[in-house]
């Protein structure tokens, strides 16, 4: 029996092998890596011989750090702008598809699609309308609002994240819809007819049982999206490209520019570190919280 | 009348009628093939009369050639993988086919790399592969130093002394070096210079194109030739679209290392800076006589875009030839014209009318055929060099024939003439008898610059003053050398 088992692991890991040779080199390795490079100095240039281990001193001027303290500052505002938008509109938005709506399917394709599009092309795409000259947005508040000074886009402090929120948000909806309409079409119609016996309005059904009944799903939208938002990098960078970086830059796009822009890799591994802990404590702070709202 | 070519021609005669001997032969071969070089460059084409020589054409002597061609060059054989950041219809092809003309028997494969930081890093990683790359052109001190520091080029200095190569003599500078040893050759330059939409110019009466003139005729001119409004607004004038352009009047006064002190901090608390940043910031945002940056930045403008599209009636620049000499990309239709970078005070010497040195190219570890790749080394940085006219560049080389520089940009003197003011060009573009900015000091460059772009946007923007923007800058600026340190 022992060997029959001990046969039985042998095969299953015999043919693990290339998949787990794959995942340690690609995944593991890389991360261990990247963990003991966070407590040394490197510009990758000099090679393995280069690596000069300095303790926590990349942690430490981490702290004075304005432009990581910044980072970390825009990323919280996209998170906490684009997760709850994006999922309220996908909410109300799938809501009003599940009843009978005209070309619901062509609806739904529309909004999927550009999640699943490229976001360097979207990105390119958003840079363009938002324009300071000639951009579409610009020349429609230029000459159907007649504004008189024109909003800089990109340039401007105050709104430098609109368009990158906007884009995020119009990208994420498409999959926060579908979701929401499969877990819609999941409450049972029964629940309903029960609540108009006992009187209740649209609204108060849809607050009693709707969202009660799908908060598991509004559970894993905000964690994924919430890890997502967290990890925001090709937007950021294609839209901000050559402005003004600090206001609008995200902890991702940072740690690019530190490793290679200024290669210094121990401190971006730092930097991914710090990134990888606030993710993780974010995480666990909603799995804390769901036993609150989170209904199964 | 293609002077060069009968120089050469004569030292042919010279060297076959005093020596007799095999090698002497092959010497004089050679020195015919390069004859057949210098007319390849010049078109072939049958003499204009309106070619005329540079009036001080005693920098371009013809230098010697044993020096910069191998004895016996077609038994050198190999395969060169040269990278550069210029295309091969910029210049690349001409030099690499010059070349095989002298040594038929090396292969040269050219690789175009972007000159930004995703294209450097991609170099970066390609030389840390260790075989990918010979021969390198890299741009740029920053990323110069870099590659020095981290032992990725082949130290050239006892090769270059055995082949009686002084760098200074050659190239013009010395200065670039790493712990005393030359890693690179720095072979390829910058001019900067105003370069003028001519039916512009005219139509605001500004007469004669300036020799000399200060930043303030600048603006008046630029006062000038702005007009319309909306979309069809035409600026006067405009600076570079990079943002660390704000410092080059700094350049062209100070002449070295403009971002440091001499005791090693930052040089921002300089009042010039303030100076150059609120000329920049009022001829933009409130004279609105110039293109301004914050939009360059914004719409990931560049500046041939608002010049060849007349967008722009002038504009700081130091690679316009390279845009203009492609008429179907960028169709014009007027000459421009060319005057040089404006002074502070007339008078002053202008570090940035000379070409300064931008470019270097060296011999990469890890190249498996060193003979090869130095031979076509010293040809790129020495007689090829010249067509990095081609894609807006100078060539450095003390030995370099400009009179073949027209015919090698535009293709002939008459086409010349359809785009450009050819003697402003040659006086201005071509200025290698003027000063030239030199940097020596690169500590916590890439920090200073990036600073640079955030702090000087800032102020662009209203974010800051100028003022809170330069001392904050001064405070950054320190704090990275310090840590550099």
């Amino acid at each position: 029996m022992k060997r029959l088992k001990y046969k039985d692991t042998k095969d299953a890991y015999l043919f693990l092998a290339p998949s787990l040779v794959i995942f340690i080199t690609l995944v593991i390795f890389p991360i261990l890596f990247s963990l003991v490079l966070s407590f040394t100095k490197w510009n990758f240039l000099s090679g393995f011989s280069g690596i000069q281990f300095v303790g926590l001193e990349n942690f430490k001027r981490m702290t004075s750090d304005r432009y990581f303290k910044q980072a970390i500052i825009n990323t919280f505002i996209y998170a906490l702008t684009v997760v709850p938008l994006s999922i309220l509109l996908a909410l109300i938005l799938a809501y009003v598809m599940n009843t009978a709506v005209f070309f619901k399917k062509t609806l739904r394709l529309c909004f999927f699609i550009p999640y699943i599009s490229s976001t360097v092309a979207l990105a390119a795409v958003f840079k363009y309308l938002f324009r300071e000259i000639n951009g579409p947005i610009n020349l429609f508040l230029a000459n159907v609002i007649r504004m008189q000074s024109l909003p800089q886009w990109f340039t401007d402090d105050r709104l430098n994240k609109i368009p990158i929120i906007t884009l995020l948000i119009w990208t994420s909806i498409g999959y926060e819809l579908i979701i929401y309409m499969a877990s819609l079409s999941n409450i049972s119609h029964s629940l309903y007819e029960a609540a108009d016996i006992d009187g209740a309005s649209g609204a108060t059904k849809f607050l009693k049982i709707t969202i009660p009944l799908i908060s598991p799903t509004t559970f894993y939208l905000v964690i994924v999206r919430m890890i997502a938002t967290f990890k925001l990098f090709t937007a950021v960078s294609i839209m901000t490209m050559g402005t003004s970086a600090r206001a609008n830059t995200t902890m991702v796009v940072r740690i690019y520019g530190d490793a290679f822009g200024a290669y210094k890799f121990g401190y971006a591994s730092a930097e991914a570190w710090v990134l990888f802990v606030i993710i993780l404590g974010i995480t666990l702070i909603q799995f804390w919280g769901q036993r609150k709202w989170v209904h199964y | 009348m293609n002077y060069g070519s009968l120089y050469l021609a004569y030292k042919v005669n010279d060297v076959y009628g005093k020596k007799e001997n095999c090698m002497k032969r092959k010497s004089a071969c050679i020195v015919m093939l390069l004859v057949c070089v210098s007319l390849l460059f010049a078109g072939g084409a049958a003499e204009s009369k309106k070619d005329t020589p540079l009036k001080d054409a005693s920098v371009y002597q013809v230098a010697e050639v044993a020096k910069y061609i191998d004895d016996d060059p077609s038994s050198i054989t190999g395969t060169v993988r040269f990278w550069t950041a210029f295309k091969g219809d910029a210049g690349m092809n001409d030099i690499i086919t010059a070349f095989n003309k002298v040594y038929p028997n090396i292969k040269v494969e050219l690789n175009t790399y972007s000159n930004n930081s995703n294209g450097n890093v991609g170099v970066d990683t390609a030389l840390m592969a260790g075989d990918k790359i010979d021969v390198l052109h890299t741009f740029g001190l920053n990323n110069t130093t870099r590659r020095w520091q981290n032992d990725l080029f082949i130290d050239l200095s006892k090769r270059l002394a055995a082949d009686g190569l002084d760098v200074k003599k050659e190239w013009g500078s010395d200065a670039y070096t790493y712990e005393g040893k030359y890693y690179t050759i720095p072979m390829g330059g910058l001019s900067n210079y105003v370069a003028i939409n001519m039916k512009e110019w005219n139509k605001a009466n500004l007469g004669k194109l300036p020799t000399e003139w200060t930043w303030d005729e600048y603006l008046e001119a630029s006062r000038k030739m702005t007009h319309g409004e909306g979309a069809s607004k035409v600026y006067g004038g405009s600076d570079y679209h990079s943002i660390n352009y704000f410092a080059y009047p700094l350049r062209q006064m100070k002449g070295y290392d403009v971002y440091y002190k001499e005791d090693g901090t930052s040089n921002f608390d300089d009042p010039e800076f303030l100076k150059a940043l609120k000329r920049e910031i009022m001829a933009e945002q409130q004279e609105k006589i110039w293109f301004p940056l914050t939009v360059y930045r914004s719409d990931s403008m560049q500046a041939q875009m608002t010049y060849t599209t007349g967008q722009v009636a002038s504009i700081v620049m130091p690679n316009v030839l390279r845009f203009i000499r492609d008429t179907k990309t960028y169709p014009v239709d007027w000459i421009t014209g060319f005057a040089p970078y404006p002074v502070e005070e007339k008078g002053q010497p202008n570090y940035m009318a000379g070409v300064s040195i931008y470019s270097h190219a060296g011999i990469c570890k890890g190249t498996k055929n060193f003979e090869a790749a130095y031979a076509f080394l010293k040809f790129f940085s020495t007689y090829g060099s010249i067509n990095l006219v081609s894609a807006g560049h100078m060539p450095t080389w003390k030995g370099t024939n400009l009179e073949n520089a027209v015919q090698v940009i535009f293709g002939s003197r008459e086409k010349a003439d359809k785009i450009v003011d050819v003697p402003s060009m040659l006086k201005v573009v071509f200025d290698y008898s003027s000063p030239s900015y030199i940097e020596n000091n690169t500590k916590a460059y890439s920090e200073i610059e990036s600073l640079i772009n955030q702090y000087v946007l800032d102020a662009h923007n209203g974010k800051l003053t100028p003022e809170q923007a330069l001392e904050q800058l001064k405070i950054e600026a320190d704090e990275a050398i310090k840590n550099a340190e």
